[in-house]
């Protein structure tokens, strides 16, 4: 078993972003480049009526409260005191929110790089109370979220990696 | 063999808390008494009494939540590489990655450390999700067409040496997702099959009592007393547990 660990050790060390040109592709290939977003879009919060999920996300119960997250969007407040007539309660915007817990009246949702709280007494109108900024490197903002595949190198000018979409690439300098 | 080495794979470890189910018989217990709130096997954050868990790709960071509205970072534990879950378990956490699930004490609360870390003898294919239930894990290894494999397993691992966590049965599935359980009936999410309800009244000898399919791809479920909440790609679906081994549809929502 030590063996397979060391030999997966060096997989992942090779899954790193390396420049280096004996493997690189002179020509045209498939892979992957980062969707950037302004910082100022990423705190774009709100309380909206409730809606249809667009890209429905983890879930999470609390008493008769259900919460599922719309994936980078939002959360979804819906009533489930009677599961077989949910009535949905509210939308919350939250952009590149993936995430959900609940402790006592307190929501807690990553918002990129933050930690945000909200207060959902009235869960038909969360309202913030806290932001921690930075306590978490969002996951994907360094390479794709497969292995083995080129992608564009991340431009830290051209705003914060936020995704990541297919693409065919020309002379990518990436790969992972 | 060199190929298997390239494959990514993944494990994400998970375990499950022990449902009260109401017995009184007649009314359903949908919500229970119960004030403690409930993610699925696939979540990045965990809350365990005053302290709220979050994983990001390396890292476990420790909240203190005792103020719940004035949440301090307290601590960051550094894990491994490629993190992808956290479930708690009692004063355990189950921390899922792609290569090795990564066990920890939180007996002392802030500071997490690590007990063992847990690798299936299907470690070079891709895996997935996994439940545990006293002294037993259940994972769902699944066999991804880019990452190698032969067939997506249902794993039993014995936990009772939390130091050792042993692999002791397996079931076949399809393309399995999130788990759950309730008492003696396990629920898997296949993407391929549906809803997979086992009896695990036998520990290590999981059998299928019946799949249910729907058209949806099931993707985590959260078993809540008598409500089994499921997370699917069209939104959620809430089945009623009541008979655990019998999971009826109560609605879905969009």
């Amino acid at each position: 078993m030590k063996f397979f660990l060391l030999l997966i050790a060096g997989a992942l060390l090779f899954s790193s972003c390396d420049t280096s040109s004996d493997w690189r592709f002179n020509s045209a290939t498939s892979g992957y480049v980062p969707v950037y977003a302004k910082a100022v879009d990423l705190e774009n919060i709100g309380v909206e009526a409730a809606k249809p999920v667009v890209k429905p996300g983890k879930v999470y119960v609390i008493g008769n409260l259900l919460l599922q997250n719309d994936v980078n969007s939002g959360v979804h407040f819906i009533d489930v005191s009677n599961p077989k007539q949910p009535v949905k309660l509210s939308f919350l915007r939250v952009p590149f929110s993936t995430e959900i817990s609940v402790k006592n009246n307190y929501l807690y949702v990553n918002n990129y790089n933050d930690l945000l709280v909200f207060t959902v007494a009235d869960p038909a109108n969360p309202q913030l109370v806290k932001r921690l900024k930075n306590v978490f490197p969002y996951h994907n903002s360094e390479y794709p979220p497969v292995s083995n595949t080129y992608f564009e190198c991340v431009d830290p000018s051209k705003g914060i990696v936020v995704g990541w979409k297919s693409a065919n690439l020309t002379d990518p300098k990436c790969r992972r | 063999m060199y190929r298997y080495f390239k494959k990514l794979f993944c494990i994400v470890f998970v375990s499950a808390f022990f449902l009260h189910c109401g017995k009184d018989s007649g009314a359903n217990n949908y919500a229970g008494g119960s004030p403690a709130g409930q993610g699925g096997s696939l979540a990045r954050f965990a809350v365990v009494g005053n302290y709220m868990y979050a994983v990001d790709k390396e890292n476990l960071s420790v909240f203190s939540i005792a103020d719940a509205a004035n949440p301090q970072l307290v601590n960051i534990v550094k894990v491994g590489f490629e993190i992808e879950t956290i479930f708690p378990f009692k004063d355990k956490l189950f921390i899922g990655s792609t290569s090795v699930v990564h066990i920890f004490s939180i007996s002392n609360p802030q500071s997490p450390e690590k007990l063992s870390q847990a690798i299936s003898p299907d470690v070079m294919r891709r895996c997935d999700p996994v439940v545990a239930k006293d002294t037993v894990a259940y994972a769902t290894l699944r066999v991804n067409g880019a990452c190698g494999g032969v067939q997506s397993i249902l794993a039993c691992y014995d936990v009772k040496d939390i130091t050792r966590p042993v692999q002791r049965g397996v079931a076949l599935v399809g393309e399995p997702y999130g788990l759950g359980y309730k008492d003696n009936v396990l629920y898997v999410c296949d993407r391929q099959r549906g809803l997979i309800v086992f009896d695990i009244s036998k520990a290590y000898e999981p059998v299928q009592i019946k799949t249910i399919w729907t058209g949806r791809w099931f993707l985590d479920v959260i078993p809540y007393n008598d409500l089994l909440i499921c997370w699917t790609d069209t939104g959620v679906s809430l089945y009623d547990i009541t008979d655990n081994r019998n999971p009826a549809l109560l609605t879905t929502i969009q």
